[in-house]
């Protein structure tokens, strides 16, 4: 019975097969596009940028003399990698907050019935359809010395007199940045979670294993390429950044961001920024792969 | 019947228009033509350029620029040829000459130049060594310590007042490297854009040493506004008077300048014909035209700008002439006014710059 129903499997790979190879043309012209879009826009871009990381600057012109000394000063001066530094860990505790507050937000949304899901999502998003500056200058009214949250502890007596400890400086930067980048997170976790199937769960639970167990053992580990997704979405963004420190971090909030935008505004140093940058991109992209093969190779256990 | 109509409506328009055009062209020999203009913001304004545009029937065209390096970079990229004027600040105008990006002025064609300050008509690198000129002064301003006069019932007469300890925490400095320069001033150094390497070392370590003082490196008027309008900070270095006037705009009252014993660092931005001008004839018309005393005034009351043609305070009123003429060097002959000249490694200053607002 079957057999007449269904084509058989021969056909039916035959024909994919034949439709695979006509629209083989149109496939590699819908890519060609893109493909020059990237490598024009992108890639170039990016290869020009790191050329110039290896040439020099003379008067207001960059020359193609070759060396490495852009390198060298970025390992030996104290202004290049103890901001990497600090702009890692604080991109670091700006992806671990987002990760944390995002998790059961997304576990929530992702549990809902389809309709009202968009709907939450939609709500999630709501923040950025206001420009980024408006939001960061919004918590500095927040957080400013006659701001919200100082009148707040005020009036509730918590504070004898306003606090300089909220703005201008790298909590206000990572307050900032971590409200900034919430959504980027929730997005991702939302449209793994959401693919979990609840009876995995329940299979879990029919196994014997405690709630938290099956939390634990098998939604943790199956959601971990959203996470990654998630992470690596608000890393990178959060170690870029140039904005909010400028406008927020005050003395301390400085980052790697604000000196490379100097090196590349200022002081005419293209290629010193450029070097700059390249050395911040391979660190973030170590810790990124890292990330990536402690995720998978935790994913892969668990699959099913 | 209607479709007829609306052509014969849209024919009307166009002779109507068409006889607009004519009779600009017809006045104007340059009309049609476009003035391609690299500034920094406010300069070349509406309000300043507007007229100029409507009498010779031409169009100024504006890209900003945030800093003198941006100016050379951009002239750079087409050559010189990108652009027909620029308004670049003293710093850079003996190397704009020297690099040969600018050229020379014919001031036959500028009515307004001889009632120009002659001090800044005759700065190094308004004209070249043998006098040549080059440069039209256009707006100046000196740094001033802007302060709360609830806190201080007298103005803070020295620089020392930003490394005071009892004002920990409540100071904020000027995120420009060329503070660097105002603090060797205050130093008492003789030539602050040209420092000694152990005088250079000596500004940079009295910085490091200030560092934890300062509240913030304000880059931007509003940045200041918000910082006093808060009470954040109460004293604060910045690049000229126009923050203190943004206050009292904003009407705020408590706030006043001062002009330190120590002197001050004068910017002056300039306006010049690129090496590579499409008209200079018409720029020459448009340079005249910006340093006449309306644009002048116009400028002032948008921008709070010092003015390099002193005859425009007859347009300005009362107050705006008693602050002009309160930060005039004039008026301050005990104090040292230096103009802010070109720096021999800019690259170690905005490093340096960096190292001080990191923290050291």
């Amino acid at each position: 019975m079957a057999q007449t129903i269904l084509p058989s499997r021969a056909t039916e790979f035959h024909r994919s097969a034949e439709q695979t190879q006509g629209s083989r043309a149109g496939l590699i012209a819908l890519l060609a596009a893109p493909a020059l879009f990237v490598t024009l826009f992108i890639l170039l871009p990016l290869g020009i940028m790191f050329l110039y990381s290896f040439w020099t600057t003379e008067g207001s012109q960059i020359v193609p003399q070759w060396t490495l000394e852009h390198y060298q000063a970025y390992f030996s001066k104290r202004l290049f990698y103890a901001q990497s530094l600090k702009s890692l860990r604080v991109a670091a505790m700006v992806t671990g907050t987002c990760l944390l507050l995002a998790y059961p937000v997304s576990y929530f949304i992702a549990t809902r019935p389809a309709r009202q899901r968009s709907i939450w999502l939609l709500l999630t998003t709501v923040p950025m359809w206001s420009s980024y500056i408006v939001r960061i200058y919004a918590w500095r009214t927040i957080l400013g010395l006659d701001g919200v949250l100082n009148s707040a502890l005020l009036s509730l007596g918590l504070l004898a007199e306003p606090s300089k400890s909220f703005s201008f400086n790298q909590f206000a930067v990572y307050i900032t940045l971590t409200n900034y980048l919430l959504p980027f997170m929730i997005v991702p976790l939302v449209s793994t979670l959401e693919k979990i199937p609840p009876s995995i769960f329940q299979a879990a639970r029919d196994l014997g294993s405690e709630p938290l167990d099956a939390f634990r053992r098998v939604l943790i580990p199956l959601s971990l390429p959203g996470v990654f997704v998630g992470c690596l979405n608000v890393f990178i963004v959060a170690l870029a950044d140039y904005l909010t420190p400028a406008l927020v971090g005050g003395t301390d909030g400085v980052m790697i961001g604000n000196v490379i935008q100097s090196e590349f505004g200022a002081s005419f140093n293209w290629p010193l920024g450029a070097a700059a940058t390249y050395v911040t991109a391979a660190i973030a992209m170590i810790l990124i792969l890292t990330l990536r093969w402690l995720t998978h190779r935790r994913a892969k256990e668990v699959k099913f | 019947m209607l479709h007829f109509r609306s052509i014969k409506f849209v024919v009307l328009l166009a002779v109507l228009l068409g006889a607009v055009g004519i009779s600009a062209a017809q006045e104007s020999p340059f009309a049609g033509e476009t003035i391609r203009v690299l500034a920094f913001e406010g300069y070349t304004d509406e309000a300043l350029v507007g007229s100029f545009e409507e009498q010779y029937g031409v169009t100024v065209e504006e890209v900003y620029v945030y800093s003198n390096d941006d100016i050379f970079a951009n002239l750079r990229a087409g050559g010189g040829e990108n652009f027909d004027m620029v308004t670049p600040t003293s710093s850079i105008w003996p190397i704009l000459i020297e690099q040969g990006l600018v050229q020379a002025l014919d001031t036959t064609k500028l009515t307004n130049y001889e009632s120009l300050s002659e001090t800044m008509r005759t700065l190094p690198g308004a004209t070249d060594a043998d006098g040549t000129p080059y440069i039209v002064p256009f707006s100046w301003g000196a740094d001033v310590l802007v302060y709360n006069t609830d806190v201080f019932a007298e103005p803070p007469a020295s620089y020392d007042v930003l490394f005071d300890e009892q004002y920990a925490g409540q100071i904020a400095g000027w995120d420009n490297s060329f503070s660097l320069a105002i603090y060797a001033l205050a130093l008492g150094y003789e030539d602050p854009f040209s420092m000694e390497e152990e005088q250079f070392n000596a500004v940079k370590e009295a910085l490091c040493a200030q560092y934890p003082l300062i509240r913030l490196y304000p880059a931007q008027i509003s940045d200041y506004v918000n910082a006093f309008q808060s009470g954040e900070v109460v004293v604060a270095l910045t690049g000229g008077t126009e923050v203190a006037t943004a206050l009292t705009r904003e009407g705020v009252e408590n706030i006043d300048w001062v002009i330190p014993d120590e002197g001050t660092l004068a910017w002056v931005d300039g306006l010049a014909v690129t090496q590579g001008a499409r008209n200079p004839e018409l720029v020459h018309l448009l340079i005249d035209h910006l340093i006449a005393p309306e644009q002048q005034a116009q400028l002032h009351i948008d921008h709070a700008y010092g003015l390099a043609n002193p005859e425009a305070y007859a347009l300005l009123p009362e107050e705006s002439v008693a602050l002009l003429e309160r930060q005039d060097p004039a008026a301050n002959a005990d104090k040292r006014f230096v103009p802010w000249a070109p720096v021999a490694d800019f690259d170690l200053w905005t490093q340096t710059w960096n190292e001080i607002k990191a923290g050291c």
